[in-house]
């Protein structure tokens, strides 16, 4: 009989990628959308140049570039059409997250098919240079979760309430 | 003789948690980390406010200082630390951002050293935060990884209105130095 290929770090990864993106907790990148009206999402701070839809396309664009290069053909770059100018992102705020969450999908999926053994593999990813496959999921997991603090930012700054607690998406901390 | 219990999951949590702080990768991977952000501030940004803003860098490093104090006491410890007392091992946050930085590594070590003795089969057990209910242990720790990484693309979003290049390049400057 053969063993079994343990999956108990991919699991842990999986979780946090998942948790980054759509948890319970107040960093979560959907979470940071939900507490946003329409219109925040193509204003600009004074002295800013990049909005909220920006940084939601450059998350989602991300995810597209990590699935494809670190579980899938390794095809696609970042002048595709599909990552250099993903429509769907540009559309209704409903639009941009549906294509926002399978680009999720994508990443996640692409993580929860490998083994644990595989973690300390080095594909070349688009950057050219041989990367341990851990690193990579790490990366792009902390990008939700860093990204989702610039939204929360700019959300803050756009209401006038950039102070503790005025967080819309902190109901609760854990 | 008894196996020994898996880490595997705990490792991986583990290092999630040192890139929080600092990142020594394959050279480009290091932006969103907490010193790596810092080092991009200049000293006099640490206190200054981005127009219609409200907490400034400083607050929000010692924000996060506190709460891996916080966590370490009342998750592993006898949950007697208090919200505002940031002492630790003799280190206070200091005035400079130097000092603060110091005091930062002081209490992200506290908070590590209590994640790493933890083995996979102890993920799953209930812990106390600093409000007093119970949670999770790998919830817990899933949080005391995902609240840094939030506050420091705060951080860098203030860093770049403050320095007029909210741009995607200037989240990695120096990255060429190291190279």
């Amino acid at each position: 009989m053969t063993d079994v290929p343990s999956t108990v770090a991919v699991t842990a990864l999986v979780r946090f990628a998942d948790s980054a993106f759509d948890g319970q907790h107040w960093h979560a990148v959907m979470r940071n959308l939900g507490s946003l009206q329409g219109d925040d999402w193509d204003w600009t701070p004074s002295e800013g140049e990049r909005s909220i839809r920006e940084i939601v396309r450059h998350i989602g664009k991300s995810k597209l570039i990590f699935a494809n290069q670190l579980f899938g053909d390794g095809t696609l770059s970042w002048d595709d059409p599909e990552v250099a100018k993903p429509v769907r992102a540009g559309g209704s705020v409903d639009e941009a997250i549906a294509w926002l969450r399978e680009t999720h999908v994508a990443f996640r999926d692409g993580i929860a098919g490998c083994t644990d053994d595989e973690l300390a593999t080095t594909p070349t990813g688009y950057w050219g240079k041989p990367t341990e496959l851990q690193w990579s999921i790490e990366v792009l997991t902390q990008h939700d979760v860093y990204h989702a603090g610039e939204i929360n930012h700019i959300r803050a700054l756009r209401h006038g309430n950039d102070a503790w607690g005025n967080d819309p998406a902190a109901e609760d901390l854990v | 003789m008894n196996p020994q219990p898996s880490t595997s999951a705990v490792g991986e949590l583990v290092t999630l948690f040192d890139h929080v702080l600092e990142e020594h990768g394959f050279g480009w991977d290091h932006w969103h980390s907490l010193v790596w952000n810092l080092r991009n501030t200049e000293p006099a940004q640490w206190t200054a406010l981005p127009p219609g803003g409200g907490r400034t860098i400083r607050e929000i490093v010692i924000h996060l200082g506190g709460t891996f104090l916080m966590y370490e006491n009342h998750a592993f410890g006898d949950a007697s630390r208090g919200w505002g007392d940031y002492v630790v091992d003799g280190v206070a946050p200091g005035h400079t951002p130097e000092e603060t930085t110091v005091w930062l590594r002081v209490a992200h070590g506290a908070l590590r050293q209590r994640v790493a003795e933890l083995t996979d089969d102890q993920l799953g057990g209930l812990r106390k935060a600093p409000w007093g209910e119970m949670y999770e242990t790998r919830r817990i720790l899933e949080l005391m990884i995902q609240h840094p990484l939030y506050h420091v693309g705060e951080i860098n979003h203030i860093r770049a209105l403050l320095q007029g290049n909210d741009d995607w390049d200037h989240q990695d400057m120096g990255r060429e130095e190291e190279t």
